[in-house]
């Protein structure tokens, strides 16, 4: 399943990047792609009827995101992609443990460029969420607060704060990783 | 906003979020209690034609309790049992009528302390449609009486502390599973139902072929339970019967479970492993976020 999430996110970032390409042949807008990969820690909090010992469960997250840049402003950008994340079972304590599962599904991010070297974005997916082990799926939506910092030409250091907001509880996802890009973008 | 600000912002937020890896900093929970009560019938010479007799379950039982105590010697195992043409023993507190099977489970739930676990394990006819459980009758040695899925469900959402995991190997037993949803009145986070079968399928048994040509029945659903933990059969010269078919010790050995992983068994694992390589019937387990812990080296 871990397998078949990656190798999803793989064709998918090929087939954006051929849109991507596809789209700025023939119109001098800002556009591009980009590719990132992200790892930290996932913090379930749990409802009061989840009845828990603790108030928050931690689980270790890694994740794959693919997405087409668009250029709106000369500091403003859209992002349009797909994201993938698999998210291990919460440390051990107690008889309690968290489950562990797979994300995926469509992003939208804007971005802003404060300078050349710094930007904030504000994501926005709709996860489809699948137990690794169950194999029960549910879906919610998830936001996210991106920070980035141009480290050279085609890469940046990303620290993303997200939170998934499902029926019954929420969880908070805080990593940090890498983005790569290709293309026209805020110079 | 400078960029400094924004980046100090951010390094806050993750390091007050790291800072609640709770797991990492709170105090170590005491090792665990485990208790387990083994409910089985065979309903030899049954006066009722809706309860075939079931060759698997004793042994099932039995082999559960030994490979549950080999996992954590400390392990305490109490036994419900109709087996054989053993003299009825009405007298009994472990004779499985209703009344005694229910005064068990809540004599157990309420001996459990915060991280204590109890293991409640059936083997036995349910119900076609309804999953109810047929128990033994204290009128008669070959007649059955009707444990409703409500009932124990009931008794069990009694518990107070510690957590509970019902393992049911019977037909229809779907039916005890409650679904993830907080208005389910019998979901409860602290017990977790495991079934054999959906709540519309009947839950099947099978031989398996052990050396030197010996067979043995079991539950399907229990033989792969059983081989998820790492329990092999051996080759069943250790087993005893008594004058009426009363099978009093059971042969086999724990070896290492093909779904450890950092020294832990949850029963998620158990469910994932039983689940690819059953046929005919479909486990249940709840659904939701929340696993349970059967054994870990860091206890």
């Amino acid at each position: 399943m871990i397998k078949g999430a990656l190798r999803f996110v793989l064709i998918s970032s090929l087939l954006l990047l051929l849109i991507t390409f596809t789209v700025s042949a023939n119109n001098d807008n800002k556009v591009g792609f980009s590719l990132s990969g992200e790892f930290g820690l996932y913090s379930s909090i749990p409802a009061k009827e989840h009845n828990d010992a603790l108030p928050v469960r931690n689980h270790l997250t890694a994740g794959l995101n693919a997405s087409s840049i668009i250029g709106i402003t000369k500091d403003f950008e859209m992002d349009l992609g797909l994201s993938s994340y698999y998210t291990t079972y919460s440390f051990l304590y107690d008889l309690t443990r968290w489950r562990p599962f797979v994300l995926i599904g469509p992003t939208i991010e804007f971005t802003y460029h404060f300078n050349k070297r710094f930007s904030l974005s504000l994501n926005s997916s709709y996860m489809i969420q699948i137990y690794t082990q169950t194999l029960e799926f549910i879906a919610f939506p998830r936001v996210a607060l991106k920070g980035s910092l141009k480290l050279s030409k085609n890469f940046a250091l990303i620290v993303p704060i997200a939170v998934d907001i499902r029926k019954e509880h929420v969880s908070v996802a805080t990593t940090i990783g890498i983005k790569w890009r290709v293309g026209k973008y805020h110079e | 906003m400078n960029k400094k600000k924004t980046l100090l912002i951010i390094l806050i937020i993750s390091l007050v979020v790291v800072l609640t890896s709770c797991e990492l900093l709170m105090e170590k929970p005491q090792k665990p209690n485990v208790k387990v009560l083994l409910v089985a019938l065979d309903y030899d010479k049954s006066a009722d034609f809706r309860f075939t007799r079931l060759d698997g379950t004793i042994r099932d039982a039995k082999e559960m309790g030994k490979a549950l105590k080999s996992l954590n010697p400390s392990t305490e195992v109490f036994e419900m049992y109709r087996e054989g043409d053993q003299p009825p023993l009405f007298e009994t507190d472990d004779y499985p009528t209703k009344d005694k099977i229910l005064a068990k489970v809540g004599s157990i739930l309420g001996t459990l302390n915060e991280n204590d676990l109890f293991i409640f394990y059936y083997a036995g006819h349910g119900y076609k449609g309804s999953g109810d459980l047929a128990v033994a009758s204290d009128t008669a040695k070959n007649v059955y009486e009707t444990l409703k899925v409500k009932e124990l469900l009931d008794e069990f959402n009694k518990i107070d502390k510690g957590h509970a995991v019902l393992i049911l190997d019977s037909c229809y037993s779907g039916q005890f599973v409650p679904s993830y949803n907080f208005d389910d009145k019998h979901y409860n986070p602290n017990l977790l139902v495991f079934s054999a079968s959906s709540s519309k399928q009947d839950s099947y048994e099978t031989t398996i072929s052990l050396p030197y040509g010996v067979k043995h029945y079991h539950g399907v659903f229990t033989n792969l339970f059983l081989e998820a933990i790492g329990w092999d059969h051996g080759d069943g010269s250790g087993e005893e019967f008594d004058a009426n078919g009363v099978l009093i010790k059971v042969a086999g050995s724990l070896k290492k479970s093909p779904v450890i992983q950092n020294g832990t068994i949850t029963f998620s694992s158990i469910f994932s492993y039983v689940s690819k390589r059953i046929n005919k019937q479909r486990p249940f387990i709840v659904r939701g976020p929340i696993d349970k812990v059967l054994y870990s080296e860091r206890w």
